[in-house]
């Protein structure tokens, strides 16, 4: 997990002049942001979690067991059991990944398509910007959540299109940020000669606009995850979500988990806490990536 | 690890920012349920933690004599209703529910010994001219709640509605030809042919008598349709939120104490979607009732009988099924060796265990507390309801190398969202799994199942089946060659059916109809036009102050005797 | 001042028609409509197509799109959105009815938001990278990462376990009866506020950080006030203001939190009749819903920009 600080140090020359790069810089990281740290230490379990999910769990996270209905922790089943007797430790594991794929991949989306657009609209200017920029704050005005749930509903449910319902309310937060950055690159003299001296836009794009809005492209995204993360879990709470038996978070803590809490509080409490946690670390993380990469920038 | 001291910790981590906040902002009491030392509840079996083929029976079957004036009940649906004509289309138990005390019909379910039939606007009637002409009797001297008197026009007026498929859900399942008056009190029904299931159609809460051209002149949806002779009428209707009705003080019905009926004050019936949500209300005394006939789990039994004796519950069969209805039209599901290897496979024991939490029963087609069932005895000589589970998937392996499945297939299943739905749907899924067919599994909201159902856009789906009749020709409707296909929304056809039910239906003979109806179930069982994993319970819970509460069974659902007889002690509810 | 009023109340026109347009276009695709959703019911197949045909009909869900998209433009500017398809009641005065109590429980949450926030942000500030910091810090960020509706629900059955008690179901205006509203919307309150906290804390911080930093406070300190009194009277003061800034987002994230927890509270307000509308697939209610929740937001944004141009006479837009 090397690739985040080596990421953004280039950017920051007085950090790469002090630190080298690998174990050393993770700690100097862990000293200067242990909250952030903490953080990284949370996403990096949960992410080691869901890649080895087939070898952490103890049991097929599908499979029925009616010899064991709703059981409590135990050494055979870490966590308990479901309603369905399937092992909720298991799916927490095998939740992991649809849970976190769901959140990176939304956020993914929606940045890349919100980066795509605020680069277009910052460099293009003139009516491309102002036909963008109304259509950002056409997004911008619909609560997120909102968004989302409209959107869900009105694709058909399943993994890719809730990936894409969760994207989109991303894609003008992201677009309006990337084109403040593209004009403040714009700005910069060495831009302007470069247009001067007659490069083709992609290349001013690519070369000169891009490393610039790196910073505020991860300090954005790293922010999302975990919103991305929590519109799974709402929208499955209300009945939006990927259709079961699938294990994500959020459906283990729809249905039938949380009218069993005061009898079996195991089924409900391991995914919400699971929720919690990877939500956690990831907004942690990414407050320390923020701290780290613009000190100025807030409140966006 | 100790689950009740997980439970604990965790809620007084969170009761350390809570709570303080909630006494000193919100200023909350305490209020625990409260206990009448003096007399025990009436009778009150407890929920049984084993499993069993049949639900306990239902407390209180006949009405106390006494009863004690005042309170308002409350109670939760999970959706709101949508008409106050409850024979408007796709009408559901929350709209029954809200709307029935408001109205009568000429007869009416005996809830207090179901399923007998009782004289409601109908004081008598008689059966003539070769059992197609039946002549109701009516009451004199009832009024409707905006104090216009009751006559026979009003009577054949709703008949007429009921019996037109223009006007009515229900038009279908009555063979009613014609209705006129022969006097101010007299009602002639003629038949087009003897059907026995007249009375129980009758009875439904959904054959209810309104004013004499009311339906013209007011839109369903506006709460000045809501004018029957019923022991409540409307007080309000907040859309999403409550409906309330408060007591008919001119109510034509005299308790068997000789007093005017009804004994509630009122009635609240409150939208409260989230199932846990309703049981911590009613916990917390906000409601008297979970809810009529329905929204108990076996968990929440538990708790109530660990931490509140006041409580009752309350378990009874119930007319409504899982089922697993197939596109018998389109591959594979066309293949009858197909359809046979998912009753094989399909482990409807586990079922009951996972989506109903032991409480249900297994059955064939027609409700098992039915005496039109087929005895258990004969039901488990079809290899469907087999005991060796392994037997069985062997042999729904083998018929499905025999169809040409043997690499196994893949079927989209459509299920409706929510319970006991998909959880039936996935331990079904699992089932079906082990011997090769994977389901596919899409949840739908119900309206968007309808939608591909009726446009027999689907290969395999679940959906909510339920009789609001206990009667054949309500329920073996679903099967015939002669339903349109909206009824009949999986294809199957089988003449051989369709006479038996047309024999059946004619049958005032209860034996002979026992046989016919029995002939039909064996069909259904050989031919397999869907899969029917269970048969639900019914599950409720009630406080103990409440009194003369009705049989949960069958129908109770939708038919509660309008909670006229229904008192609470000390005439207080909560 | 003025012209940027008018040059931004100009700007609002094409955001809203797009906004129009875009709620058009979500709702019109949706696979299912009330028509058949009310053909269910508990007694399947024993309903006509005619009858289909004509709840449809009734709904104007069989006319020609562009008629319908007209009809709603019309009805949007209008603000009146015509009968519910589900309950047949108007969406408009169903709308002013419930507006009220989401409104109350907005206004509560926010506040529990600030109570939270302002402390712990110049908690963390004053305490900056030690472990009252951190802990500050992980308990705002907390508030932000538990999944709200779990923590309702959580809370709800912990008030039912230990207290016996549930907020009472009922739909009052906040006025006609303050304490039954605040006995109501008490718990949902706290439950949407801390929510909110996290952001409004962590900008309390970072702008006392600043704040704290200036000169006018190293004199404060100087002249020998203790840590609190600079904290409210010199700096706490001048760090308030980006925190109004704050509310544009703040008021986005506050209505998806509204809509959950009313939805576990059963609080009869907007956002429970939004998830209540899907369900139904009562397309003239979501639409307005939605159009509402814009409206508001885009007001929110234009006084937000507005009240930040009045206290801040450094800020000069363009």
């Amino acid at each position: 997990m090397q690739s985040v600080p080596e990421a953004y140090y280039p950017h920051m020359p007085g950090l790469v002049a002090r630190v080298p790069a690998g174990a050393k810089a993770l700690c100097h990281f862990a000293r200067r942001k242990p909250l952030g740290a903490l953080g990284l230490l949370g996403f990096v379990v949960l992410s080691a979690a869901a890649a080895l999910a087939p070898l952490l769990a103890t049991h097929p996270p599908d499979l029925n067991d009616v010899t064991a209905l709703v059981r409590p922790p135990s050494w055979q089943h870490w966590f308990g059991t479901d309603a369905f007797g399937r092992d909720v430790f298991s799916r927490v594991v095998y939740g992991a990944r649809i849970s976190l794929a769901v959140g990176l991949g939304a956020t993914a989306l929606g940045s890349l398509v919100g980066a795509i657009l605020g680069l277009v609209s910052g460099y293009a200017g003139h009516q491309v910007d102002a036909l963008l920029q109304r259509l950002v704050d056409v997004l911008l005005a619909v609560p997120p959540l909102v968004l989302a749930m409209a959107l869900a509903v009105a694709l058909r449910p399943s993994l890719g299109t809730l990936v894409i319902a969760i994207a989109v309310p991303v894609v003008p937060r992201m677009a309006r940020v990337l084109r403040a950055s593209t004009l403040a690159a714009l700005g910069h003299a060495y831009v302007e000669a470069a247009v001067a001296c007659g490069n083709p836009p992609w290349r001013i794009v690519l070369v000169h606009i891009a490393p610039n809005v790196v910073s505020p492209f991860i300090v954005m995204a790293s922010g999302t995850v975990g919103t991305a993360i929590l519109a799974e879990a709402s929208l499955s709470f209300l009945g939006l979500g990927v259709p079961p038996p699938a294990a994500t978070w959020g459906q283990m803590l729809s249905g039938q988990a949380m009218r069993l809490f005061e009898t079996a509080p195991w089924v409900a409490l391991f995914p919400g806490l699971a929720i919690s946690l990877a939500v956690f670390s990831v907004n942690l993380l990414g407050d320390a990536v923020r701290d780290v990469l613009d000190p100025k920038q807030r409140g966006v | 690890m100790q689950p009740v001291h997980v439970l604990k910790g965790f809620l007084a981590s969170w009761l350390v920012l809570v709570t303080a906040s909630v006494v000193l902002l919100v200023g909350c009491r305490a209020t625990t349920p409260s206990v009448t030392p003096t007399t025990p509840p009436a009778a009150q079996p407890s929920a049984t933690a084993t499993p069993q083929a049949t639900p306990p029976p239902s407390p209180t079957t006949v009405p106390t004599p006494v009863g004690a004036r005042g309170g308002t009940l409350s109670y939760a649906i999970q959706e709101d209703m949508r008409s106050f004509d409850l024979q408007d289309l796709g009408t559901s138990y929350a709209d029954i529910q809200p709307v029935a005390p408001l109205f009568n019909g000429l007869v009416s379910y005996n809830m207090y010994d179901y399923p007998s039939i009782e004289s409601d606007l109908a004081e008598r009637w008689e059966l003539g001219q070769g059992d197609t002409t039946i002549t109701f009797f009516l009451r004199r001297g009832v009024t409707f709640h905006d104090g216009s008197p009751f006559a026979c026009r009003d009577a054949a007026y709703s008949l007429q509605k009921l019996v037109d498929p223009k006007r009515s859900s229900m038009a279908g399942n009555f063979a009613i030809q014609d209705v006129r008056c022969t006097g101010d009190y007299t009602l002639e029904v003629r038949l087009a042919r003897p059907q026995a299931a007249i009375l129980p159609l009758l009875a439904s809460s959904r054959s209810i008598i309104v004013k004499e051209g009311w339906a013209q002149g007011h839109d369903q949806k506006d709460v000045a349709f809501a004018v029957g002779t019923g022991p409540f009428r409307l007080k309000s209707r907040l859309p999403g939120v409550a409906i309330e009705a408060e007591r008919n003080p001119t109510y034509w019905k005299k308790g068997r104490d000789g007093g005017q009926l009804p004994y509630l004050d009122g009635v609240r019936t409150l939208v409260v979607p989230d199932p846990t949500t309703i049981f911590a209300n009613f916990r917390t005394g906000q409601l008297t009732l979970t809810g009529i006939g329905r929204n108990l789990t076996k968990s929440d039994a538990e708790a109530l009988k660990a931490q509140y004796p006041d409580a009752v519950v309350a378990l009874g069969p119930r007319s409504a099924w899982d089922n697993f209805v197939m596109n018998v039209r389109k591959p594979p599901f066309d293949n009858p060796k197909v359809r046979l290897a998912v009753a094989l496979a399909t482990d409807r024991q586990k079922m009951v265990q996972i989506a109903a939490e032991g409480w249900g029963t297994v059955g064939g087609y027609m409700m098992p507390h039915m005496p039109f069932a087929l005895p258990q005895t004969e039901l488990t000589q079809f290899p469907q309801f087999g005991a060796d589970m392994e037997g069985r998937r062997a042999q729904a392996r083998a018929l499905l190398e025999g169809a040409g499945y043997g690499g196994g297939l893949t079927v989209e299943y459509l299920v409706r969202k929510g319970e006991p739905y998909q959880s039936a749907a996935v331990s079904r899924q699992d089932d079906l799994k082990k011997v090769g067919i994977n389901l596919d599994l899409r949840v739908l909201d119900a309206g968007t199942m309808y939608n591909r159902a009726f446009s027999q856009d689907f290969i395999s789906y679940t959906l909510a089946a339920a009789a609001t009749v206990d009667d054949p020709d309500q329920v073996y409707a679903f099967f015939l060659c002669s339903s349109p296909p909206r009824q009949n929304v999986g294809g199957y056809c089988n003449p051989k059916v369709d006479e038996l039910y047309g024999q059946q239906s004619a049958s005032f003979d209860p034996q002979r109809r026992v046989q016919l109806n029995r002939e039909i179930e064996k069909l259904l069982l050989a031919d397999i036009p869907e899969d029917r994993g269970y048969f639900w319970w019914s599950a409720m819970a009630y406080w103990g102050r409440v009194q003369n509460w009705v049989q949960v069974t069958g129908v109770t659902v939708y038919s509660f005797s309008r909670l006229e007889q229904v008192w609470c002690r000390e005439g207080r509810c909560q | 001042m003025f012209r940027y009023l008018v040059r931004r109340l100009v700007l609002m026109v094409p955001t809203l028609l797009g906004a129009i347009t875009l709620i058009f276009v979500i709702l019109r695709v949706l696979p299912g409509d009330v028509a058949t959703l009310m053909a269910g019911g508990d007694a399947a197949g024993q309903v006509s197509e005619e009858r289909v045909a004509a709840i449809r009909h009734e709904a104007g869900l069989d006319r020609p799109l562009l008629v319908q998209y007209r009809d709603w433009l019309s009805a949007a500017f209008r603000m009146d959105f015509g009968k519910s398809l589900w309950s047949g009641y108007s969406v408009r005065h169903e709308l002013g009815r419930r507006y009220q109590v989401t409104a109350a429980l907005a206004v509560l949450a926010f506040l529990v938001s600030l109570a939270i926030a302002i402390p712990t942000g110049v908690l963390a500030a004053l305490k900056q990278d030690t472990w009252v910091d951190y802990a500050v810090r992980a308990f705002a960020i907390g508030g932000i990462s538990v999944p709200s509706f779990w923590l309702a629900l959580l809370v709800l059955l912990a008030l039912v376990h230990y207290l016996g008690w549930t907020p009472p179901i009922s739909l009052s205006p906040p006025w006609r009866d303050p304490w039954l509203s605040l006995r109501q919307l008490g718990v949902p309150a706290l439950v949407v506020g801390y929510h909110l906290s996290a952001l409004v804390a962590r900008m309390t911080r970072s702008c006392m950080l600043e704040v704290l930093r200036e000169d006018f406070v190293r004199t404060a300190w100087a002249k020998g006030l203790s840590g609190w009194a600079v904290a409210t009277r010199h700096a706490l003061r001048n760090a308030m203001l980006p925190v109004v800034t704050l509310l544009g987002v703040e008021v986005l994230v506050l209505l998806g939190g509204i809509v959950l927890v009313e939805t576990v509270f059963t609080v009869p307000g907007i956002g429970r009749y939004l998830v209540d509308s899907i369900t139904y697939r009562d397309y003239n209610a979501v639409q307005a819903i939605i159009w509402v929740f814009t409206l508001f937001v885009l007001v929110v944004n234009l006084v937000t920009d507005l009240a930040y141009r009045y206290l801040d006479p450094r800020v000069r837009y363009s």
